[in-house]
């Protein structure tokens, strides 16, 4: 029984380390915000949208460059994180456009440009750009990688249900070995054990993470490879802390059970001598 | 006899101390091993949803062509000559839906197979050009998560390996999956159904289905036609 506890423990382990780095990295908004903050995507995206708003202004038979500066680098940043939120916590209400009053600003612009006051024709003109700019918006401001995130999102709600689960088994396999060992010190070599064990599976994990593939899942050309593959790298490094820490945390936890061994043989010790003595 | 009698005490708690390390070991590469087989298809799937970010290099207008002349918006009706009708399983094209995140890729059929990939066709319906109703599924945990930002209006562009198709949304719905009002396989217009498990995001099968109906704006019909 005490070998079934210490490796449930392991394994416990293991799988603990894992569930707690993923819950930290993969699985944490604030993690995927600030690899988007330091990621080019946020840029490229706005670019996209400057380039788009030229594109719609140059076929809608208006100068092309007066939709420019309507939308700043900030109402990008922030339409983006907004979306990222939606997929980590449901459907929020959504903002408003920054196209919301673009038909009075092209009126007021190009009746200003022109000196001709605009047309009725000119107003149905305005506001299909407006719809067209919307969608635009609504299209293009959305954060990289949705689909791994929605896909992530499904095992997000039990992760933390996971943790909780390994984290009581762990913990109370070790407990066990008090009641499956006879003594002290095989009570702290069987913790020293589980910590080897625990470290020896994080460092598999590690390499299994590596050996899989995952950079090449996506292309090399794609626009937000970066952002993947910075975002994906750093799993494997927590994973060695989150695994290292449990077996450092089960080694402190060992050093107990040694001190009440060498107790127990020290007064032994000092029971045999004065019986000899005596 | 004593001697060898100690002997076997001395070595009796080295074994137990390589059996104790050795043992919780082999179970943890055991288990390792069992859980990397297990997550092989969450690593397949996970695979095929990082294999597009959805974001380009270059801008997504979708509904440029409200903007542009009737000259230069008018299209002929092309016909593509398909010389053969798509499989089971076979890549039918790729699916995006302006004013959401829904970005995928497609295939022809709806089984687990091609739900991992990306969207997936009823081989029972229609596939773009063909002029009827197409039926298309996705998992709402996935690729069709974004369904909830579906709007009357928005365009959704089916770029097919034998033609583009622009389609826009006219409605959305929510209907149990045993509902057969909810699509019309015998209709003679071309329309593309999509539709997703309901609530949205969950992981567990419902028995309610979301609903995206879509009409047909441009593209070329195909030949031959499925008999």
């Amino acid at each position: 029984m005490g070998f079934l506890a210490q490796a449930i423990a392991s394994i416990c382990g293991c799988l603990l380390a894992l569930m707690l780095a993923l819950n930290l990295t993969l699985f944490r908004e604030g993690y995927y915000l600030h690899q988007l903050q330091n990621s080019g995507c946020l840029l490229l995206i706005y670019e996209n949208i400057s380039e788009a708003e030229q594109t719609i202004a140059r076929t809608a038979g208006l100068r092309e460059t007066i939709l420019d500066g309507i939308v700043s680098q900030e109402d990008v940043d922030v339409a983006v994180i907004r979306r990222a939120d939606e997929i980590w916590h449901g459907s929020t209400t959504q903002p408003d456009t920054p196209y919301a009053d673009l038909v009075t600003y092209l009126q007021d612009t190009i009746t200003k440009e022109s000196g001709q006051m605009w047309t009725e024709a000119d107003t149905v003109r305005y506001q299909q750009v407006q719809t067209v700019c919307e969608d635009m918006w609504r299209t293009n401001a959305v954060p990289p990688m949705a689909n791994i995130l929605n896909f992530l999102m499904q095992y997000r709600q039990v992760a933390w249900i996971l943790v909780f689960v390994l984290a009581v088994l762990f913990v109370a396999c070790q407990w066990l070995q008090i009641v499956f060992q006879k003594h002290w010190h095989q009570i702290g070599e069987t913790l020293a054990a589980i910590g080897i064990s625990v470290a020896c599976g994080t460092t598999l994990t590690c390499i299994a993470i590596s050996l899989s593939g995952w950079k090449n899942w996506m292309p090399a050309t794609d626009a937000a490879y970066d952002l993947y593959v910075g975002w994906f790298r750093g799993l494997a490094p927590v994973v060695a802390a989150c695994g290292f820490g449990l077996a450092a945390l089960v080694w402190l936890a060992s050093l107990y059970p040694y001190r009440m061994a060498l107790y127990h043989e020290s007064r032994k010790k000092h029971l045999t001598t004065k019986e000899q003595q005596l | 006899m004593r001697k060898q009698s100690s002997h076997f005490a001395a070595s009796e708690p080295r074994n137990n101390k390589g059996k104790k390390i050795l043992l919780p070991l082999v179970f943890s590469i055991v288990a390792l091993v069992i859980l990397l087989i297990v997550l092989q298809s969450v690593r397949a799937s996970f695979a095929s949803a990082a294999s597009n970010s959805g974001l380009s290099d270059t801008p997504q207008i979708p509904a440029l062509s409200a903007l542009q002349t009737e000259e230069t918006a008018a299209v002929e009706q092309e016909q593509v000559d398909l010389e053969s009708y798509p499989e089971s399983g076979d890549y039918l094209g790729h699916l995006t839906v302006s004013g959401t995140t829904v970005d995928c890729d497609v295939y022809y059929g709806d089984s687990e197979t091609e739900f991992s990939k990306g969207a997936g066709t009823y081989k029972g319906a229609k596939i773009p050009g063909e002029g009827g109703t197409i039926l298309m599924g996705g998992h709402t945990g996935t690729y069709f998560r974004d369904f909830e930002s579906v709007e009357v209006g928005d365009e959704v562009t089916f770029t097919t390996y034998y033609g583009e198709y622009h389609y826009v949304v006219t409605g959305t719905r929510v209907a149990t999956d045993t509902d057969t009002t909810a699509y019309d396989l015998d209709a003679t217009e071309e329309n593309l159904i999509m539709y997703t498990c309901y609530p949205f995001g969950i992981i567990n099968p419902t028995d309610e289905r979301f609903f995206v109906y879509c009409d047909l704006v441009s593209g070329p019909s195909v030949v031959p036609q499925k008999s």
